[in-house]
This record gives structure tokens, sequence and C-alpha cells, in this order.
């Protein structure tokens, strides 16, 4: 019987394995149910072991080390960077913040309870000014790695999962979750399009640097690249405009160092899956058939060919009871009955466990695949 | 001037262009009602249309949209002197506990596109706030959007909420955002879901009929 990391590796290595792997990120609804606190703006300096304890009770394997800590960042002198978490009329917030000779920005996010969640408070971009503040702050951003952190997190797992490594969000991303918003950052494609162009280069091109140093000085032989990325908002054309050429370049260093590369779709897959099979990803990540998605199961796998791996397959709302449990096990089994047409096959959920899911289906799913999975 | 210049670029999505392009109608003389008609609102239509095929996506929605938006702003004062109204009122909000707002924000510019007033309540908003705003200004239609899991079960509340200030009969309630469906909708007695803006803003043109 080959162990869950075993699993794994010989999907990524276009091998079958004696099962379909299955894994989860648990880490979300593990620390709502524990109500242990999201250190968003800081990270965790230790290996969490506690979660990884849980994935391994829960039966699936783990692979996704949130907030993690696998390198320091380093400024120029003139750029000082600052984060910190307040309270602000008893409510939690963190905010993250550049000064630098050309000027000042500043983004800030609140704790909401009930999603158990950091959401936007206020976007730090909003003009071209704001803008160059944050290319000049990127420009001198570097990065010196801590391979004895990441050792620390794949020894503790051992077997029993793989402990992927996460790449920060390409400049799109940055700048659509983090600085500026989805619809400020389309806007700034039409108003100030050199200006955005600049800073996006400044950012992917600092972005590389970080995929080099992941794919040469650590040990990791999976990389994520951590977008929220969806065909929707990310269409096409604006794809091929803003964010293809750096996606390449940043599979190709990966592949360059013999590792693998996957991508985080957690949104519309038709379209995207294709756009990231045709520059050469191994592994779309987060796969959620469904309304989320847009498609059901087989429509992706028909998207993806037969050689990519799709990673994924359970929406969020079937985690909870107001969906019946015969249409969490239809989803598992119907994700599960790919393996009949390509071993490119993770069974995982749509993106995380939400909060708040039952326990119970969490336990049920390792059964189904115990059951429906072998091949 | 020929109206479909003003539709081609909204479509376009040229905010400048169509702004001057408004100003140049109103210069001549032409009534701002078929400016806004048969210029931006029939160049968003198409655009509405194209995003329903999945031949257009979100950035291209939402620049021909702007541009749309900004051009319909030279034209209120002239539409007010004229006495022109909105085919409707819908008030809009993204629901309690959920600050996911690029949906909400473009169902409310797809209404707005077929003539409908929208009232924009933001993100969090309770049910109470809903039910009091439609209450409050006369709407025919309450749109809530949600796109957590752990948020949609508001979208229910809402129209309990509806129910308990007596106004569920005069108003109908859409629900939308990623994880919702039909059938959730049908669970928690709303009356309509879409899956896209555009087929939102169709659907809300036949509830203020
Ligand atoms: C952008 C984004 C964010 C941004 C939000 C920025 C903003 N201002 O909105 C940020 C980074 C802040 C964010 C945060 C979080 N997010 Co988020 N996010 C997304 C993402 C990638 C895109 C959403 C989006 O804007 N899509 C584009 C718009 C146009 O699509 P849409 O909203 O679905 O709207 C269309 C239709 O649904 C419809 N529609 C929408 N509303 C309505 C209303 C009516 C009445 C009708 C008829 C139709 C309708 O019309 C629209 C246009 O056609 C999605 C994944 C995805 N692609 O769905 C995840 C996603 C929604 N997020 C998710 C999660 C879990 C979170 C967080 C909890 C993450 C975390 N652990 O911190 C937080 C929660 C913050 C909070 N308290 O709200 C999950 C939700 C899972 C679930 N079902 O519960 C998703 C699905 C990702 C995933 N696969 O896991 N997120």
């Amino acid at each position: 019987m080959m162990t869950p990391r075993e699993r794994i590796l010989a999907v990524y290595n276009g091998q079958k394995p004696d099962r379909v792997p299955y894994m989860l990120d648990l880490s979300h609804y593990y620390l709502h149910k524990f109500q242990l606190p999201w250190e968003l703006g800081s990270g965790y300096p230790k290996a969490d072991t506690g979660l990884m304890d849980f994935n391994r009770k829960m039966g699936a394997a783990f692979y996704c080390p949130q907030q993690a800590h696998f390198w320091n960042v380093e400024y120029a002198n003139d750029v000082k960077s600052s984060s910190a978490t307040r309270v602000v009329n008893g409510v939690p917030e963190i905010y993250w913040r550049f000064d630098t000779p050309i000027g000042s920005i500043e983004r800030i996010r609140v704790w909401e309870p009930s999603s158990y969640s950091w959401a936007i408070k206020k976007w730090g971009i909003t003009n071209e000014k704001d803008l160059e503040v944050l290319t000049y702050a990127m420009a001198s951003r570097r990065y010196t790695p801590i391979p004895q952190n990441y050792e620390e997190w794949a020894n503790y797992i051992g077997e029993d999962g793989l402990v992927y490594m996460n790449t920060a969000y390409s400049a799109i991303g940055y700048l659509m979750n983090y600085w500026m918003g989805v619809e400020n950052t389309i806007y700034a494609s039409y108003d100030f399009e050199d200006e955005l162009q600049e800073c996006v280069t400044q950012i992917n091109n600092n972005i590389l640097e970080m995929v080099e140093m992941m794919a040469s000085e650590f040990s990791a032989p999976v990389i994520i690249m951590g977008d929220n990325f969806s065909s929707d908002v990310q269409s096409p054309s604006f794809f091929d405009c803003w964010s293809k050429d750096y996606y390449k370049k940043a599979y190709d260093i990966i592949h360059s160092h013999g590792k693998k590369v996957a991508v985080h779709v957690d949104g519309k897959l038709k379209g995207a899956i294709k756009m990231m099979k045709d520059i050469g990803v191994d592994c779309i990540d987060a796969v959620t058939p469904g309304s989320v998605g847009g498609c059901t199961p087989a429509e992706a796998r028909a998207e993806a060919g037969n050689d990519l791996i799709l990673s994924g397959g359970i929406p969020n709302e079937l985690w909870y009871d107001y969906s019946p449990m015969s249409s969490f096990e239809n989803a598992v089994k119907e994700w599960l009955a790919l393996k009949d047409i390509s071993p490119a096959l993770i069974a995982a959920a749509g993106d995380q466990v939400p909060i708040g899911a039952l326990e119970e289906r969490i336990l049920r799913m390792g059964e189904l695949v115990e059951e429906y999975g072998y091949y | 001037m020929d109206m479909k210049e003003i539709a081609l670029e909204v479509i376009n999505g040229k905010t400048k262009i169509v702004k001057a392009l408004v100003q140049q109608a109103l210069d001549e003389g032409i009534p701002a009602k078929t400016i806004l008609e048969e210029g931006l609102l029939a160049g968003m239509a198409v655009v509405g249309e194209k995003f329903k095929n999945n031949e257009v996506f979100v950035p291209e929605v939402l620049i021909s949209a702007r541009a749309m938006t900004m051009g319909a702003a030279m034209l209120k004062e002239k539409l007010n002197e004229s006495g022109e109204t909105a085919k409707g009122k819908a008030c809009i909000g993204t629901v309690q506990g959920d600050l996911h707002d690029i949906g909400k924000n473009l169902v409310k510019m797809m209404l707005e596109s077929k003539g409908i007033e929208v009232i924009d309540l933001g993100t969090d908003v309770s049910p109470e706030t809903f039910v009091q705003t439609a209450k409050e200004q006369n709407c025919q239609i309450i749109c809530c959007s949600a796109l957590l899991t752990t948020t949609m079960t508001v979208m229910g509340d809402v129209v309990k909420a509806a129910e308990a200030a007596g106004i569920r009969d005069s108003v109908k309630i859409m629900v939308g955002g990623a994880p919702v469906t039909e059938a959730f909708c049908k669970q928690i007695g709303a009356d309509a879901y879409t899956s896209d803006a555009a087929s939102a803003a169709d659907l809300a043109v036949t509830f203020c009929q």
C-alpha cells in the first residue's frame, strides 16, 4: 500500500497510484473550530503541528502550510514596510504600510467574526501616484530563504502529506486582492496603462526572484502559484495582456529545477484550465465544480485533457447540513469517477474546507475515497 | 448625430469619447431620453448579451458600464427636467458578514442599464436594512448578493424579514452570487435567482412591469 505522500508524488510524476490521493486544506476550518487567532499580518514562526495533527485525525493528507514563514523579507533603507494588528472601536484590524521618499500607502483589513476572516476595509492604492509608491517599494524587496523552517513542516508530516510551497500573488493578483481591488485594477489598465505596466513588471520580476529562490533553495517538490485565479475576472484577453508572460516564466523556472507546479484556480474554470495548460502548468488546484467553478467535473477534465492534474472536487456548500448528505456523497463519487479517464487526479475540497463544515462529512469523504478511489 | 456612435463607444468602453459624444448630442438638441435609450443603454445591452454568452468577461463589462454611467450622469438634469422617471426601483446589497461586492456592483450597473433606479446599500447589509429601505423607498425589488456559504443563509432571513414587515407581497426578492443556486433560492422562498448580472437585469425589468 502506498503512503499519502507517495500517492501525491506518483500523480505528479505521471504515474498511477494505488488509489486517488486525498488531501484537504483544513486550515481555516481548524482555526475557527478551535477559535485560534489568525495572524494574517505576521505568519507563524514555527511549524503548525496542531494543524498537521488535525489533518491526521481527519484522515486527509496535509499539503497547505498556511501562514508559514519560509523566508525573511527586506527592503532598501529608504523604504519602510510596517504592519501591525490594532483594535479600533473594539474591532481588530491589520494595516500594511509602505513609507518611501516618493510617498506612503496603507491598506487595512478588518476582522469579520461571522466569516472568521479579514475583510478589506481600505484599499491602499487609488491613483497613479500610489501605484508609483508601490512600484518603488517593490523594486528593492529582497528575500532570504529559511529552508530549515520548510524542513520542520515536512519532517513533522512525514509520509502523511506533502508540503507545497506557496508563491506570493502575481502582480495582477496582488493588486486585485490586496492593494487596489478588482474594479480599480481593471480601470487602471485603461486609465493609466503605462504606470500599471511598470508596476506589474516590477512586482512580477520581484516574485520571479522569489520563485527562483523557492525552486533552488528548498526541497519542496511542488510549488503552488497562490493567485485566486478565476477566468471571469482575469478573462482570456486580460490574462494574455497582463499575466501570461509572468506565469510562463514562473513555470519554466520551476521546471528547470526539476520541480512541479500547481496553480490555484478557485473561481470560474472554463477557459482558465486551458490558459494554464497551454503554458505548461502541471496541476490545477482548488477545482470547484458547480456554480462557483461554472462547470461539471467531466467538463473540467475535457478542457484539461488527460495529462493535466485536477485537484479539488467538492464545492463549499456541500459540507453543510442544508445540502443533503446524498448530494455530498454523489459529488465525491462523481469526482472519483474521473479516475477512469485519467490518473491525473487528486480528491480535495474546492478551495478549503469551509468553517463550520460538518465533521462527519470530512470523515465520510475519507471513507468514500477508500471505497471508490482504488485503481 | 447617429446614436449608434455612442452605443459603439460604450461597447468599446471609451469613457472620454462617450462623454464627448453625449455632449455633442446634447448640443445638437437631441433629447436626453433618446441619447440615453438609443445610445448608452443600447450599447450596454449589447455588452450584456455578450456577457451572458461568455463572449466578454468582467473586465470588459466593468469598463463599458463605467462609460455608460458617466454618460448617463451628464443627462440626469435634463431627464429630471423633462419629468422622465425610472422604469422601476430596486435596492441592492451584499448580505451581512460578506464583503464581496464585485458581482453586486455588476448587477447594479446592469439594472441601471435597463433604466431601473438602484439604491446601493453596500456590503455587510442586515436583513432589516434591506426591508426597511424597500419599504421606505417603495422598491419593487430587493437584490441580495452573497459569495460565502456562511452568509448565504442571511438571504433566507431577508425573506422572513420582508414577511414580518408585511411587504412580502409587494416586493420581489432576487438572490445571486457564485455559490447560490436555483435550488437554494427555492429553499429559502426567494423569488428569483440568475447566475449572471445581465440575466438578472432582464428579469428585473419583467418584475417592474
Ligand atoms: C475577489 C474575491 C475575494 C476578494 C473580494 C474583493 C471584493 N471587493 O469583492 C477578497 C480577497 C477580499 C476575498 C476575501 C474572502 N474570500 Co473570496 N473570493 C473572491 C473570488 C476570487 C472572486 C469573486 C468575484 O468577485 N467574482 C466576480 C464576480 C463578478 O462574480 P460573482 O460575485 O459571482 O457575481 C456574478 C454572479 O454570481 C451574479 N450575481 C452576483 N450577485 C448577485 C445578486 C443577484 C441578486 C443576482 C440575481 C445575481 C448576482 O452576477 C455577477 C456577474 O455576472 C471568489 C472566487 C470566485 N471566482 O467566485 C472567492 C470566494 C468567493 N471567496 C471565498 C472565501 C472563502 C473568502 C474568504 C473567507 C477567504 C478567507 N479565508 O479569508 C474572505 C472573506 C471576506 C469576507 N468577509 O467577505 C470563497 C467562498 C467559498 C464559499 N462558497 O463560501 C470563494 C468562492 C473562493 C473559493 N473557491 O473558496 N475574496
